[in-house]
């Protein structure tokens, strides 16, 4: 294939970006460790405070991992061998970790499970206790949960096609020649899912790896600390830079290496998918059978569905019926009302909110800032993603140089937000005074930290249009931008139009950067809400977190409406 | 001057394959290039509609030199194996799709509907202009890209393999369709099979390919009853090959000795072969160039054999016969009865067979 001109162009604009966004700041970083040499890095990881928080980093990662594979595997089981009514809403609720803002579970995590919460009223009237009867909040309990509840429909989606794709002919095969059920499972079914295990499992540590909210607030102290937010704390804070990039860079090594792992497997996984031939059929989840005896395994598989449905939609809903209650005194019961919102949206003057928190304008400033950037994000990161994703779907360019370029395009996902804004707050000084505005920075992190999704759903849409589309075009005339105009890009604007909501959606979540380059002024929703529940205005941050999770219910929607269908 | 197109000492090389011909088709002409998988002939249609780049050589289309032209400026019409239909486009969009890109057509709107028109009727599928081509039967879709390829007025029609998705009755009846439209139109045609039926009864040329070259071309019935190699005879349809020596030869004969007799080979095909008396080699026939002969004569031009199996095909029987270590293919018309173990004597028509000596 000759190099087109549109091909050349198309990797040259987003190569640029990610220099400036991506590249510059990180290598300021990698900068300032190898400015210290060898003595800064011993220095920062010989001391026993540092080590600590680097064990404590894999371990909770680690344990988390498993909790979320305990309770996503079934699921993963339930979503590829069966159907059963809500199958489909099922599967559309296990996007929901990659949009939900970590500060929403957060928020939904304190109000379900916390010593007043939800789940702890219902069990003291059950059993009429006067003690809360699960004591989980602020603590490594609380850390594991948030993050199991959190990441097992990752888990979920990530394997259900494994299971949906179980090789008929070979399963056929293998009982004809007479395994017995457990051996079958040994020999055909495991080796056809472990790739896809394995995938989903290094995301998952990846994530819990890089999580930040979530330890920042329900880890409760310096006890619990990562490194992300150690990170955090030493760059705003204690402003220990070099101190801060050592831990930052040897995060990032970790995580690379688990990127590498994950894409390694997952690439394993679709291979062994596009192999198999016939998928086993799916079989109907039958609760009863016709004589009215209850089948065990309908009844497990039921009641994982009613647990996990709850787990992971009763905090949201706590979130919600939080913001809409007040309490009218000691012992009555609580009213229904807009309060909260007409607190945080009415001018300042007047009702002067509670102590610290952000009243009237500056959670409608919230809600401005958090739309520029997001709208922002999607202006940068849904082009850049798109073209990259074309450019490599389309295999233009010398062959000797497209892996390595490929590998410099996806290398932003296995960087943490926090370390980007560290690159960025190191950038900010070097910036001409026009460009020292943090809006411009924060859109910037932000789009870097979304496009990766938005490669992935065009890629997604982009496997449908064979390249016999694109010479039939040609033949009959088509020039190459005609073709793109009217050939792929018709083609892949589902996987567009999903990755635009992704990019929005992770936009308006993100705060592990933002917390960072945030000046006063520039306040996002969920920054302000981290603000609301460090001042215990429960009620507020309810209000502002019920607006953030219509805006991301949106998003959702639009994803789920143009998402690749699993089949 | 031959205004169809030339291939001139085309060649292309990628890793291992390696691809080097020259062919020419006349303007008007329906040829037909037939190989096994692996051949090149997709590697010829690539590098003809641009979507390959040739190491060497020229492609010439209507006396113009289109070797380096991009897919998009030469004037053909192709017809992919998969159809390539646009999925987002409905029938008339995919129609017009070639109208609207070549910007020397200069269509208007009211032309564009008229010429989409024409071509549903030409294909027979009128009322069918709204319709979603994922909606189509694959029988429909071949239509409908055929006639996307020919709206524009193409010079060249490229077929790669178009009925090879298709089943029995379909596939005879769409390839008589596509005869009637290339004679109707007269446009010159190159047309992709490995399917040797399809190549014989479609084509004025057959253009035969194997490991990147063009072997032989001819009308279809010299390609069928004068093959140049083993490998020729053998791909184009059921054949016998029986291993012998020549003994003897006249101006007008040649004896030849095989396990199941000695043949006489009348007015053997290539006067440019050379007989010598101890060559040993391959005499090449077809099912149908033998007959059974009833009365059993020890004479000389008949060969011998034992019946060992018998298979009905409908239109005739299909022996085979026993002679020494080898087997071969006789047609037997219904009439006759043959029975497994009889022994038969076989006489080769006048004018049939062919004689190999070297290695295929």
């Amino acid at each position: 294939m000759k190099l087109s001109p549109t091909g050349g162009l198309g990797a040259a604009a987003p190569l640029v970006f990610l220099l400036l966004f991506f590249y510059l700041p990180l290598g300021l970083v990698l900068g300032e460790v190898v400015r210290g040499g060898g003595s800064l890095i011993l220095e920062v990881l010989s001391q026993p405070y540092y080590q600590k928080i680097l064990r404590f980093t894999l371990f909770q990662a680690g344990v988390s991992t498993i909790f979320a594979l305990m309770l996503g595997l079934p699921g993963g089981y339930l979503l590829g061998r069966f159907r059963f009514p809500g199958r489909n809403v099922v599967k559309s609720l296990s996007t929901l970790p990659f949009v939900l803002p970590s500060i929403l579970v957060v928020l939904g995590f304190v109000l379900f499970f916390g010593n007043n919460g939800a789940l702890n009223r219902f069990l003291a009237a059950t059993f009429r206790t006067s003690e809360p009867p699960l004591k989980i909040l602020y603590s490594f309990k609380a850390i594991i949960l948030a993050h199991g509840f959190y990441n097992f429909p990752i888990i979920m989606r990530l394997t259900s096609p494994a299971w949906m794709n179980l090789p008929a002919n070979q399963i056929n095969a293998a009982r004809s020649l007479g395994a017995p059920p457990f051996r079958l499972f040994r020999t055909v079914t495991l080796p056809h899912l472990i790739p896809a295990l394995l995938a989903s499992a290094s995301l998952v540590f990846l994530f819990c790896f890089m999580s930040f909210a979530i330890i920042l607030v329900l880890g409760g102290g310096p006890q619990f600390s990562t490194l992300e937010v150690e990170v955090y704390r030493l760059a705003k804070f204690t402003l220990d830079l070099p101190a801060a990039a050592v831990l930052g860079l040897t995060g990032t090594v970790i995580t690379l290496a688990f990127l590498y792992l994950n894409i390694t497997l997952e690439k394993r996984g679709s291979a062994l998918l596009n192999r198999t031939g016939a998928a086993l059929p799916l079989r109907d989840l039958i609760l009863r059978e016709r004589g009215r005896k209850l089948r065990p395994r309908g009844v497990v598989l039921g009641a994982y569905l009613l647990v996990t449905g709850i787990i992971l939609l009763g905090p949201l809903l706590a979130v919600v019926i939080n913001s809409l209650q007040i309490k009218t005194g000691w012992g009555a019961g609580p009213e229904w009302s807009l309060k909260w919102y007409v607190q945080l949206f009415q001018n300042r003057s007047g009702t002067p909110g509670a102590a610290g928190a952000p009243g009237g304008p500056v959670s409608l400033e919230a809600l401005k800032n958090s739309l520029t950037f997001a709208l922002g994000a999607v202006a940068l990161g849904v082009p850049l993603g798109t073209i990259l994703a074309l450019w490599t779907h389309r295999k233009e360019g010398p062959s000797r140089l497209r892996r390595p370029v490929e590998l410099l395009f996806m290398l932003p996902l296995g960087v943490s937000p926090v370390i980007l804004g560290l690159g960025y707050l190191k950038l900010l000084p070097r910036l001409p005074e026009s460009f020292r505005h943090g809006g411009l920075l924060i859109t910037g992190a932000h789009a870097v930290i979304a496009y990766p999704f938005v490669i992935r759903s065009v890629s997604a849409s982009l496997h449908r249009v064979s390249p016999g589309l694109r010479r039939a075009a040609a033949s009959l005339g088509a020039s190459p931008g005609r073709i793109l105009f009217t050939v792929d890009l018709p083609l892949i604007k589902a996987g567009i139009f999903s990755g635009a909501a992704f990019v929005f959606a992770l936009s308006l979540g993100e705060i592990n950067a933002t917390i960072l380059l945030a000046r006063s002024g520039q306040t996002t929703l969920p920054l302000a809400i981290y603000r609301l529940i460090g001042a215990y205005n429960f009620h507020g941050a309810c209000a502002l977190g019920t607006v953030l999770l219509l805006l991301c219910g949106a998003a959702f929607i639009i994803i789920d409406k143009f998402e690749e269908a699993l089949p | 001057m031959n205004r169809g197109l030339i291939i001139e000492n085309l060649t292309y090389q990628q890793e291992d394959f390696f691809l080097s011909l020259s062919l020419s088709l006349e303007e008007g002409r329906f040829g037909c290039l037939i190989g096994p998988s692996g051949c090149g002939k997709t590697t010829l249609l690539h590098l003809i509609g641009g979507f390959l780049s040739s190491t060497s050589g020229t492609v010439r289309l209507g006396g113009k030199d289109i070797s380096f032209l991009d897919p998009h400026r030469r004037n053909l019409g192709i017809v992919f194996q998969d159809y390539a239909l646009f999925p987002h486009l409905s029938v008339k969009e995919n129609i017009a799709y070639g109208l609207k890109s070549r910007r020397s057509l200069s269509f208007d709107k009211p032309q564009i509907q008229e010429r989409v028109e024409e071509l549903l009727a030409l294909v027979k599928m009128e009322g069918y202009e709204d319709r979603k081509t994922s909606s189509l039967s694959g029988g429909e879709q071949q239509r409908i890209a055929l006639a996307r390829a020919l709206a524009p007025r193409p010079e060249l029609l490229l077929l790669d393999e178009p009925l090879s998705a298709l089943d029995g009755p379909l596939r005879s009846q769409l390839r008589k369709e596509i005869r009637r439209i290339q004679e109707e139109l007269g446009i010159t045609t190159l047309y992709i099979t490995h399917d040797h039926e399809e190549a014989l009864t479609l084509s004025d040329r057959v253009f035969l390919m194997h490991r990147g070259a063009l072997i032989q071309e001819g009308t279809p019935e010299e390609l069928y009853q004068t093959p140049r190699t083993l490998f020729a005879g053998e791909f184009l349809g059921r054949s016998n090959r029986l291993s012998g020596e020549v003994m003897g030869m006249t101006c007008e004969s040649v004896e030849i000795k095989t396990s199941g007799g000695t043949i006489t080979l009348r007015n053997p095909g290539e006067k440019d072969i050379l007989y010598n008396r101890g060559d040993r080699g391959v005499l090449f026939f077809r099912p149908e160039d033998l007959q059974v002969v009833r009365k059993f004569r020890e004479d000389s031009g008949l060969l011998r054999g034992e019946i060992k199996t018998v298979e009905y095909y409908g239109a005739q029987y299909l022996a085979e016969a026993a002679m020494g270590e080898e087997r071969v293919l006789v047609s037997v018309p219904l009439g006759e009865s043959l029975r497994k173990g009889e022994e038969v004597s076989l006489a080769l028509l006048p004018h049939r067979g062919c004689w190999f000596t070297g290695r295929d």
